[in-house]
């Protein structure tokens, strides 16, 4: 099986939406037993201030 | 140009412009009011296959499968996309119980193109707070069902609930009649107990609308006076008997 889930996820006032932590939740779980990866897209003026948030095990990058 | 505050064409571009190059086989949004707008613009735009508020998502063999209700929520209905590359899915929100384990992703960046967006954000409005309590994050819940009677009797298990440190719940008829308020209702068309650890069916009998926002918990204890309620099937610990009668029981171990 070849083709990663991408994960977009949003934010307000600066803070991840808590529905972001569930869709990456989602995608951990789809991704279970195959051979997919897992990415999480933060659009935003300072991505990097989300990296934190949406580093859960099971996400590739 | 990604920007501070959500913009439609600009969150479209980038996620558009990331699915160009990466391929992937699905994307997930959450299901909101910001991909309201452009999640299904994206998969328009892109030719993916797509679907809307889903609430399952796995692979069938090799091929995508995503879960909607619909009917207004009577009927669960599977999606697949043959031959589509890519899926556009949305993810209903309070489904999926957030990840805790933290992991070490690799980090790189991505240039979004730039989009003159149509939009401008001009302030942020903290939305009211309607609910009384948030159950999607309680960790231990006792909830009633119509087995409670009337509406003189719901305070009795609210202070039982409150004795143990539970946070009170209930099935939609108790929400439909005012007895409690809508917040507090569990299922699909209320909430979903996400962080619940323990919960203390009492007089629910477990219809499949009901389970849906709580089958997930670890610990289902089922209180029901009919030993062929649907709730004792997916129950850890059942209690055939009547729940004025178990709550006394409680009080007086607890109290
Ligand atoms: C579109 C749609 C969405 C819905 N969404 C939801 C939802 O989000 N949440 C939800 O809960 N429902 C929802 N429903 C309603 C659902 O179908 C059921 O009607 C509802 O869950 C039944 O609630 P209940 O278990 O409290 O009542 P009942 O099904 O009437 O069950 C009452 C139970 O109490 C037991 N009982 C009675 N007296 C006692 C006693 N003294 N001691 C112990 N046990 C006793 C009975 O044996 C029975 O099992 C939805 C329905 C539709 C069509």
């Amino acid at each position: 099986m070849t083709g990663e889930i991408l994960v977009a996820v949003e934010h307000r006032q600066g803070a991840l939406s808590p529905a972001s932590l569930e869709t990456i939740a989602a995608a951990i779980e789809l991704k279970g037993d195959t051979d997919r990866s897992i990415a999480v897209a933060v659009i935003a003026e300072k991505p990097d201030d989300f990296v934190a948030q949406v580093s859960k095990a099971g996400v590739d990058e | 140009m990604p920007v501070a505050s959500f913009q439609s064409d600009v969150y479209e571009a980038a996620v558009l412009a990331l699915a160009e190059a990466r391929k992937p086989a699905v994307i997930l949004f959450p299901h909101s009011v910001d991909t309201w707008g452009y999640a299904p613009a994206v998969a328009m735009r892109g030719g993916f296959g797509c679907a809307t508020d889903v609430i399952d998502v796995k692979y069938d063999g090799g091929d995508l499968v995503a879960v909607r209700a619909v009917y207004a929520e009577k009927l669960h209905m599977e999606v697949d996309f043959p031959e589509r590359e890519t899926v556009v899915l949305t993810v209903r929100t309070n489904v999926f119980k957030p990840t805790e384990a933290d992991g070490s992703p690799a980090v790189s960046e991505f240039a979004a193109p730039q989009t003159q967006a149509r939009t401008e954000h001009i302030t942020y409005i903290e939305p009211e707070q309607t609910g009384d309590v948030d159950i999607s994050q309680a960790e231990y819940m006792l909830s009633v069902g119509r087995g409670v009677g009337e509406e003189e009797n719901v305070e009795q298990f609210k202070e039982l609930a409150d004795s143990l440190g539970f946070t009170l719940g209930c099935s939609r008829p108790i929400a439909d009649n005012g007895w409690l308020p809508k917040s507090r209702q569990v299922g699909q068309s209320g909430k979903t107990v996400v962080k619940c650890k323990v919960y203390v069916a009492m007089g629910i009998s477990g219809s499949v609308q009901h389970m849906a926002g709580m089958k997930h918990v670890p610990s289902i204890i089922a209180i029901n006076k009919d030993a062929e309620a649907s709730i004792f099937t997916i129950a850890k610990y059942g209690v055939v008997g009547d729940m004025f009668e178990i709550a006394e029981e409680l009080r007086g171990h607890f109290s």
